[in-house]
């Protein structure tokens, strides 16, 4: 056995750690070697229905999201919203757009994968936010490049059948859009083929999330962050799918052998909102020291998921259509408070979780205007304490850490008063 | 009457039911005269479009018209894009409403007309002789500022000054900061 | 010293009398300022601190300037007022923003000056002059304070430091500590914590200077700098900052003695330009 690489912090690196640093270097030099030999450049929102592209050889799938986000966590945000900020895009704009607005008109410098390749398409959706939207009408602006926008209905209850049809007659128009640029047709073989890969990723995602509710976890929920990267650029493809069955299967060997990121792990906590990118290390080190691990997090299911529900979706092999239709409604953003409620609860109660700590995220307003009722409706459900902290997922300068863990400790120390009371 | 009456106006009648607005209209309708306002001899007289979502707070309209703008025509959505198109009444509120949407002017928040909206805005500047752009920025709407940069980029290469402002809803602290900048823009043209 | 009769301005400008000075007086939030020209040339200006009122603190003001040059307001032709309080100066002939006031003033002392950045205790401006010294362009901060005069109070308050020697012990630092957070409040804390880490001194301080260097530079960047530059306000006066700023934008800063009253300066400068 080779010997296990040491992470800065003195974790030990999984393998499957190093295994992902590898396949994201290949997809972003895959990305840029494709546009540089004449591929369709697409950008896409992360829940766009990606392995529709995949059914076109010629086009390349970029996502802005998950580049601004791999610049966070390297720490690049600030540098990169400042160069937006300096264009006169304000502050208060969600920290992925400055970050992506900052790198693209500044040509990617400063970016460890020089940034992404000039799109020739640009496809967005108002699921997430229908601030993404406007974030991509600044490229279309500026640029010229085309935007195809999808529209999904917000859904309070399952999703309606008029709605998903709705959805995909867009698909179609996005279909026909993308047949006559790149001038070839649509191979709906390949798309079924892509949905099965993502299928088989998802299931082996599953597995390794689900490892939260080992005691003590088998994952802390910021290994589950990193790991997310590929499922928002990589979809659809044999390497996703590869990749998450070594991750579950390294992880299920790791649990089976006992050894655990956080063995003295006296508190299980829940995360609700994206990851605090520029946080993984510190925040992760600074709780192992208290005992504590943040276990899962709703953000983990963002993709993947059905409304109401942490757990993937598994796809049957009806029509690629319809079931890419089916998956717009994920759980977080593009739905109401009720299911989001019923999906957490259930988590909770699956998983084991002491207490959840609600981020409440500066940039991103869809994912935390709810939290407050949330806040009150699962602390009264699960009868566990919760904590509302202050976070900018991407931009450190709106982040106090001195602030955040005040909170967090008081939520440790009152879950610990419960358990003395009990 | 001036842009700060009309504004305020128009805002009362944002908490009052149909029927009462009706009444005010009708009241302010009779008792006005409707010359056109003439800004009095000292005032210069330069012409402004305001946009944004909602009005400025009444103190701020003051502010812009007592430095010598005058407001010579708006693209807010609450004052004038949400009442610029008014379909036929046909008793079928579904068919009034798609009516209302798909024949909306071209307005930053509808998404798919946002595009159109850059053409629109240029021909009011235009066809208003306006010297000036005056961005009030509503704190949560945040649509708004990711169209601002790129607007005032392009106003300003064809030569039209451009201020942006930013309010929160019922915010009249920092007013003097807000008349400085006001003032100042004022000036600017002067110049 | 006489106190001013009301409506003496006007009976004096209606006798014909030669008046031979112009003044400039900046009320702002924190100081008063102000500057007497006769002749194109500036020969006398004085600051003091605003206190609760303005009106006390400008009349006061230039009667002291007034009587060391040995005249009085009877000598006084056309005056101008600029600043958060250019409004209550009732005997200004015209009240002018100190946006135009400063433009006018650097123009005044150095003709070449294109850009003007003044940084005040409540706020923070950026001025672009075109060829002829007009204003072409302005940026100003944002409603938060973290490009101000204010943020380095609250650190100063934090540190336990007189701001007034912040410039230079920022000079010895070797090593500027990283201030990450834009939130005056966040940031506070974040001094704290590094005091509480044993940070030095210097380098938090030169940290401190590099985080308001940063935001200033934010807005500067907005409009666009040209050179050459022109420092002005209070700030100016802290050669941390000053240091700091000219790294951020990659360009010589220059500050001239005036610096505090330049919008001063540029009130007179433009009240002696008033026809009539
Ligand atoms: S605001 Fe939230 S959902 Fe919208 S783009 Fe930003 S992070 Fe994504």
């Amino acid at each position: 056995m080779s010997a296990d690489k040491k992470t800065k912090t003195g974790h030990k690196k999984t393998k499957a750690g190093e295994r992902l640093t590898k396949i994201m270097t290949d997809y972003y030099v895959d990305l840029h070697k494709g546009a540089n030999k004449g591929k369709f450049v697409v950008w896409g929102a992360i829940i766009i229905p990606a392995e529709l592209l995949k059914g076109f050889d010629s086009v390349v799938f970029a996502v802005p999201e998950s580049h601004a986000a791999t610049r966070a966590a390297k720490a690049l945000g600030p540098m990169q919203c400042e160069k937006a900020e300096q264009m006169s895009y304000s502050m208060d704009l969600c920290s992925y757009a400055r970050i992506d607005i900052g790198t693209a008109f500044d040509g990617g410098k400063g970016s460890p994968t020089f940034g992404l390749p000039k799109p020739d398409l640009l496809i967005s959706n108002n699921n997430n936010c229908s601030l993404l939207v406007k974030w991509f009408d600044v490229y279309h602006r500026e640029w010229g490049t085309p935007h195809f926008i999808l529209d999904v209905p917000f859904c309070y209850e399952s999703q309606k059948k008029k709605d998903l049809n709705y959805i995909i007659d867009q698909y179609h128009d996005l279909i026909r859009i993308l047949e006559e640029m790149t001038g070839e047709k649509l191979d709906m073989e390949k798309v079924q083929e892509a949905l099965n890969y993502t299928n088989e990723a998802l299931k082996h995602w599953k597995r390794f999330i689900s490892f939260a509710a080992n005691r003590p976890s088998g994952i802390t929920a910021f290994d589950s962050f990193v790991q997310m990267a590929p499922i928002l650029t990589m979809r659809g493809t044999p390497e996703l799918a590869e990749h998450f069955k070594f991750l579950a299967d390294e992880t299920e060997e790791r649990v089976e052998a006992g050894i655990f990121p956080i063995p003295n792990e006296r508190y299980r906590l829940l995360w609700d909102n994206i990851a605090p990118w520029h946080q993984l290390r510190k925040m992760s080190s600074r709780l192992a020291k208290l005992g504590a691990n943040i276990v899962s997090a709703s953000y983990t299911y963002c993709f993947g998921s059905l409304e109401g529900n942490f757990d993937p979706y598994h796809y049957e092999g009806s029509d690629p259509l319809w079931a890419l239709a089916r998956m717009q409604n994920t759980t977080i953003c593009p739905t109401g408070l009720g299911l989001r409620c019923k999906a957490m609860s259930e988590a909770i109660e699956r998983i084991g979780i002491d207490g959840v700590v609600f981020a409440s995220n500066r940039s991103c307003k869809v994912y935390s205007l709810m939290q407050m009722d949330q806040q009150k409706y699962i602390s009264e459900k699960c009868g566990i304490p919760t904590v509302m902290i202050d976070v900018d997922h991407a931009d450190v300068r709106k982040y106090s850490e001195e602030n955040a863990f005040l909170r967090i400790e008081a939520l440790l120390e009152s879950i610990g008063a419960r358990r003395a009371g009990a | 009457m001036n842009f700060t009456e009309y504004a305020q106006i128009a805002q009362d009648g944002y908490f009052t039911p149909v029927e009462g607005q009706i009444q005010i209209l009708k009241s302010r309708l009779q008792e006005h005269d409707f010359t056109p306002f003439e800004a009095d001899g000292c005032v210069r007289n330069v012409g402004v479009i305001l946009s944004g979502i909602l009005p400025p707070p009444s103190s701020i309209s003051e502010a812009i018209e007592n430095a010598g703008l005058r407001v010579v025509g708006n693209d807010i959505a609450s004052l004038f894009r949400s009442y610029s198109y008014t379909p036929e009444a046909t008793g079928d509120p579904g068919e009034y409403y798609v009516d209302f949407y798909q024949n909306h002017y071209p307005c930053t928040t509808i998404l798919h007309s946002s595009d159109r909206r850059i053409d629109a805005l240029q021909d009011l500047i235009g066809e208003r002789k306006a010297q000036g752009f005056m961005f009030i920025g509503e704190k949560f709407c945040e649509y708004e500022y990711f169209e601002i940069p790129y607007l005032e980029k392009l106003l300003k290469d064809k030569g039209v000054n451009v201020l942006s402002l930013e309010f929160s809803i019922d915010d009249d602290q920092n007013i003097g900061t807000f008349k400085t900048r006001i003032e100042a823009f004022s000036e600017l043209m002067e110049e | 010293m006489r106190a001013l009769a009301p409506g003496e301005l006007e009976h004096s400008r209606e006798c014909g009398l030669t008046k031979v000075l112009t003044v400039g007086v900046d009320s702002g939030s924190n100081t008063t300022k102000v500057a007497v020209m006769r002749n194109g040339t500036i020969i006398g200006s004085g600051v003091t601190f605003t206190g609760y009122s303005a009106e006390k603190s400008w009349k006061r003001l230039l009667e002291d300037v007034l009587s060391d040059l040995g005249v009085d307001m009877s000598s006084v032709g056309r005056i101008v007022s600029t600043g958060y309080g250019r409004n209550v100066v009732g005997i200004a002939d015209k009240a002018i923003t100190e946006i135009t006031c400063h433009a006018a003033g650097a123009h005044f002392l150095d003709s070449s000056i294109r850009s003007i950045i003044d940084v005040g205790g409540q706020d923070s401006k950026f001025i672009a002059l075109d060829g002829n010294g007009r204003v072409e362009n302005f940026a100003m901060n944002d409603k938060c304070a973290a490009g101000t005069g204010r943020f380095l109070e609250v650190m100063a308050r934090a540190l336990e430091v007189d701001l007034d020697k912040f410039g230079e012990i920022s000079l010895q630092s070797e090593n500027p500590a990283r201030i990450s957070s834009l939130c005056t409040v966040f940031a506070e804390s974040e001094v704290v914590s590094l005091i509480s880490k044993g940070e030095s001194r210097e380098n938090i301080i030169a940290g401190i200077h590099e985080a308001i260097a940063s935001r200033i530079t934010s807005m500067i960047n907005r409009v666009g700098v040209r050179c050459p530059v022109l420092m002005a306000g209070g700030v100016a006066k802290n050669i941390g900052v000053v240091k700091a700023l000219e790294r951020e934008l990659g360009a010589d800063i220059k500050v001239l003695e005036t610096a505090q009253v330049n919008g001063a300066i540029g009130a007179a400068v433009l009240a002696a330009a008033i026809e009539g």
